[in-house]
Formats: C-alpha cells, sequence, structure tokens
C-alpha cells in the first residue's frame, strides 16, 4: 500500500527543481549572446561560437591547462598515498584498531585552512614554490590524504579479512592480493574517493588565491579576478564560467549513487 | 604465525609516508601560526624590525570592536546558513525520497549548485543576477513594479547566506534522502494504518530516525560553511567596511592586505580555537555516529 505521489504534488517538484536551477541555466545562455545581447532578458536571441572560440584558443586556455594537469596529478598523489595507509589502518592490526591515526587524520581536515596559509606561504616565498605548479599541487597532495583514509577505510572495512588470508595462504603475495582480492571488491570506492578529489580540488579557491598569481593560477581564480581585470565582458565570462562548472557537474550527475557515500566519507553507507 | 606478525609491521609502514606530507602540511604550519602571532611583523613597513611582543596582538583583538562584528558575522553566517540548509533539505528530501516519474530529472536539477566552484557563483550572481541596473533579478523587480533594491550594498551578509543556502541545501538533501531511503516502508506504512496524521507521523517517527544523517549532515556543513572565503571575495570583499567580512577573510585582509603576519596569525589562532570548540561538541556526535553505523 504505497502512498503514491499526486500529480500536483509531482508538478510543484519539478517547477522547484527547475527554478532551483535556473541560474546555471542562465548561465549557460548568456553565454552562447553576443556582448550587446547581454542586458536584454529576452530569450530570441541569435547564438554564437565567439567566446567558446576564444576560450580555447586565447590565454584563457592556459588557466584550463593549469587546472586540468594540477587537478589530475593531485588526485593521482592523494590515491597513491592515502589507499595503501588507509589499507594499512584496517589491515595491519594495528593498536586499538588504528582508531586513534585513523582521527587524527580526521582531526586535520576540522583545521581551518587559514591557520596554516600563513607561514605555507612564507615558506613557499623562501624555497620560490609561489606561483609554482609544484607547490599547488604539493599542499592539494596533503590536504586530501585524509579525505582519502577517511572514505577509503569504510570501504575497506567491508571486505572480510579472511578472504585476503586465504589468498595469501594460496602463496599470493600482499600485493598481489590487494589487486585480485581487495580492488575488485572496492572499486565503487575508489570511484567515489576520485570522484570526490577532482571535485574539491578542480573548485579549491582558498589556496590557489594564496599561493598562486598567473603562471599556476587555476581556472577559479582566473575567473574571481576577471571582471576586476577586463571589464564588464558578462556574455564572455559566462562561457568561461559554463566551461569551468561542466566538468565537476558531469562527473556530480552520473555518479549520484556513489556520491552519497562520498560526501558523508564513508559515515553513510548509501 | 610469524609471517603474518612480520607482514603487520610492514604493512604499519604504508602509512608513514601519508603521516609525515600531512603533519608537514597541517601541524608544523599551525606551530609556525602560534609562533608568529607573538611578533611584530609587517612585511610592508622594513623600517619596523621583527620584534618579539608577546600576546599584544590577542589583548587588542579582544577589545577591537572590528574583531567582535566579524565574530559576530561568522555565527550569524554559519547558522543561519545551516539551519536554512537543515530545515530545505528535510522539506526537499521528503518531496524527493520516492520513486515517480520525473523524479530523476528534478533530484538532477537540485544538486546542481552543489559542483559549482564559488568564485562562478559569487561572480554571476553579483553581476548578472544581482547588478542593480542590468541584473536579472532587476527585470523582474520591476515587472512587478517594485524598484530594486542594491542588496548586496544593503544586506551583504544575507546576500552571501543565501549563496551558501543555495549551494549548501542540495547536500543536506541528498544525505537525508539517504536517510529516508534507509527507513523500512513498513515502518511507514505502520503509521498510516495507526491513522496518525502527516505531520504528526514526520515529527514523531521519520524524524528520530533520521537523527543520525541530520547529524551528519549538520557536522559536515558546519566545517565547510565555517570555512567559507571565496563567496566572501567573489561577492563584496568583506564589504562595505567590515559588514561582510568572516573570519577566513579577516585573515586574509589582515595578513595578505596589509601583510601585517603577526596580528593576521593571532586571529588564525583565535578561528583555530574558536572553529575547534564549535567542532568538538558535534564531532563527538559524529564519532558515535560513526561508530553506530559500522556496528
Amino acid at each position: 500500500m504505497k502512498k503514491a505521489v499526486t500529480p500536483l504534488i509531482q508538478i510543484l517538484i519539478i517547477i522547484i527543481a527547475f527554478t532551483y536551477f535556473f541560474p546555471i541555466l542562465w548561465m549557460i545562455l548568456t553565454g552562447f549572446k553576443y556582448e550587446v545581447d547581454v542586458v536584454n532578458p529576452s530569450l530570441a536571441f541569435e547564438p554564437t561560437l565567439i567566446h567558446y572560440r576564444l576560450i580555447f584558443s586565447g590565454k584563457i586556455f592556459h588557466f584550463l591547462l593549469n587546472s586540468i594537469v594540477i587537478t589530475g596529478t593531485s588526485t593521482l598523489f592523494a590515491m597513491a598515498i592515502g589507499v595503501p595507509a588507509s589499507y594499512a589502518l584496517v589491515m595491519a592490526k594495528l593498536k586499538n584498531n588504528g582508531d586513534n591515526l585513523f582521527f587524527w587524520f580526521i582531526s586535520t581536515i576540522l583545521l581551518p585552512p587559514v591557520c596554516v596559509v600563513i607561514p605555507v606561504f612564507v615558506i613557499f616565498k623562501f624555497l620560490n614554490l609561489l606561483d609554482n605548479h609544484l607547490g599547488l599541487i604539493f599542499i592539494y597532495t596533503a590536504v586530501n590524504i585524509p579525505i582519502v583514509v577517511w572514505m577509503m577505510r569504510s570501504f575497506f572495512k567491508d571486505i572480510p579479512y579472511e578472504l585476503v588470508e586465504a589468498s595469501k595462504i594460496d602463496g599470493a603475495s600482499e600485493f598481489v592480493a590487494f589487486f585480485r582480492i581487495v580492488f575488485p571488491l572496492s572499486r565503487h570506492g575508489f570511484s567515489a574517493t576520485i570522484l570526490l578529489l577532482i571535485i574539491f580540488i578542480w573548485n579549491e579557491f582558498f589556496f590557489a588565491l594564496h599561493l598562486t598569481y598567473t603562471k599556476a593560477a587555476t581556472l577559479p581564480i582566473h575567473i574571481a579576478t576577471f571582471m576586476t581585470q577586463e571589464g564588464l565582458f558578462w556574455a564572455k565570462m559566462c562561457a568561461i564560467s559554463t566551461v569551468a562548472i561542466l566538468p565537476p557537474m558531469l562527473l556530480g550527475w552520473i555518479n549520484q549513487k556513489q556520491l552519497v557515500r562520498g560526501l558523508t566519507m564513508g559515515a553513510i553507507k548509501g | 604465525m610469524e609471517n603474518k606478525i612480520k607482514g603487520d609491521v610492514k604493512k604499519k609502514f604504508l602509512t608513514l609516508p601519508a603521516i609525515i606530507i600531512v603533519a608537514l602540511v597541517t601541524q608544523i604550519p599551525l606551530l609556525l601560526t602560534i609562533y608568529y602571532s607573538l611578533f611584530r611583523w609587517i612585511i610592508v613597513r622594513p623600517d619596523l624590525p621583527r620584534k618579539f611582543v608577546g600576546l599584544i596582538y590577542y589583548m587588542n583583538l579582544f577589545s577591537s570592536s572590528e574583531f567582535w562584528l566579524v565574530f559576530r558575522n561568522t555565527l550569524v553566517l554559519t547558522f543561519f546558513s545551516l539551519a536554512s540548509c537543515l530545515v530545505l533539505g528535510i522539506v526537499l528530501a521528503l518531496l524527493l525520497y520516492r520513486q515517480f516519474p520525473g523524479v530523476g530529472i528534478a533530484r538532477t536539477l537540485l544538486i546542481s549548485p552543489f559542483f559549482i566552484m564559488d568564485s562562478v557563483i559569487g561572480v554571476f550572481w553579483r553581476n548578472v543576477m544581482l547588478e542593480p541596473s542590468f541584473g536579472l533579478l532587476h527585470y523582474i523587480y520591476n515587472f512587478f513594479s517594485f524598484k530594486s533594491p542594491e542588496m548586496l550594498a544593503k544586506s551583504p551578509l544575507f546576500v552571501i547566506s543565501i549563496l551558501v543556502i543555495w549551494k549548501w541545501t542540495p547536500f543536506f538533501m541528498l544525505v537525508l534522502m539517504a536517510g529516508l531511503q534507509s527507513i523500512p516502508e513498513e515502518i511507514i506504512e505502520a503509521a498510516v494504518v495507526d491513522g496518525t496524521n502527516s505531520w504528526n507521523r514526520i515529527y514523531r517517527i521519520i524524524l528520530p530516525m533520521l537523527m543520525k544523517y541530520i547529524t551528519i549532515s549538520l557536522m559536515l556543513g558546519l566545517i565547510f560553511i565555517l570555512k567559507t572565503f571565496g563567496l566572501v571575495f567573489t561577492t563584496t570583499h568583506g564589504g562595505p567596511g567590515f559588514a561582510s567580512t568572516n573570519f577566513p577573510y579577516y585573515v586574509y585582509r589582515t595578513a595578505f592586505l596589509g601583510w601585517n603576519i603577526g596580528k593576521g596569525s593571532s586571529i588564525a589562532i583565535i578561528i583555530v580555537i574558536i572553529s575547534l570548540a564549535l567542532i568538538m561538541v558535534l564531532f563527538r556526535l559524529l564519532r558515535k555516529a560513526i561508530t553506530e553505523a559500522e556496528a
């Protein structure tokens, strides 16, 4: 006797959802307008790809490339260092089940980034790492390792330890056991974690603003400073914004199921 | 057996690289921030040499009205946003947790703002939506023949809160929806048979079963909303005056616009203490929730 959703409520829900999404739609549409048509809110306009052509040929492409390189590399490093750590936390039978170490990792997520950024800036200045891709990649790797540890731990915990043991008795090395048994069983965890890191790093603003200027600046920084540098080019700005928001939005749309467990860091088994 | 113990010791070392890197970027800078906060060090004033001043900056902050305004702004922004996100999140989750035609599209549209970077949200809303003479909201006001108010100048903190709520409500909705879907259908059905009305049912049966999910979403929401920086930077730059400056932006203004490293550091340390106090309370609850989820 499942209570049905009445058609009236269905229509209401669709209207609410559409209204909520409307600013994003408006941004995407504005990116296809000529600058002269921008202040006219009419939907009848002659669409143009002129801004997109500029994005992929001009200097904005440089920032897009920075975003891609820095997000890709940092995600890779954070996984490469964080996954073994969380595997060890679950499987190595540490004191107290590794809980103390685990909660130490979590406590670093609670630390507001403002309380580390000043010394990091001073040290980076000293080491010539300001406005340097490597510097930002290092910071992003470090601040995301605890997130990897937190999330992957919850997935590794679901794997019966006996399975790993059994494969080792059959003669498989720790390494082989990981790739044959553990990885296939936790691949949803891997994709959820990678998805979350890509979204976080791609959108990151705080560290990028403090530690880069132009050479290593990412898209969020370029967009934030765009209007002051280039004046009131709304359509161009909307086109760049659309390029900047599409990757994380598409990834999020496709992976809605894994998102819940990912966003709650595995605290909820979605 | 011996082999196994050796293997465990080896595995233990897999945590080392992670521990070292995380400590390098979080613990050591935190200690340095405390150290800097005890010095007068203004980068743009080479005529004033670095000098140990003790707790002077802390004393000055506690007696400055600017600091208390920023403190108030941070609390208002955080708790107004959190409360609104929770209420809206519960309503949306209740509307969307069941299957019906079109629900997939509705969910997809509703979660979208969550993936959008703060700088795009800030720049786009300030310029294209809220701009007082050509912005979209100006046309909507005009249509109803209201005069469009200069929202960002008159109530900057409120506008920033709205943007935070727009971005974070989908997160609350997603988590609470997962919670609702985990409640067995029979329990809700039993309540229907009992003849309890909808509001009663939501309040007495559904909400208590959602407590764990509410705690987790509030906890993570608090951690992220306390850090709000990009939205302030791109909408108001903390102004007019200090009217929309929150703690993270206050540090930026002091240490990176005013180049006063000592004062900026002392504000950062106060932020750590306040944040940790707030988070500790909720963290206890979360630790309990995680243990329960794993049990």
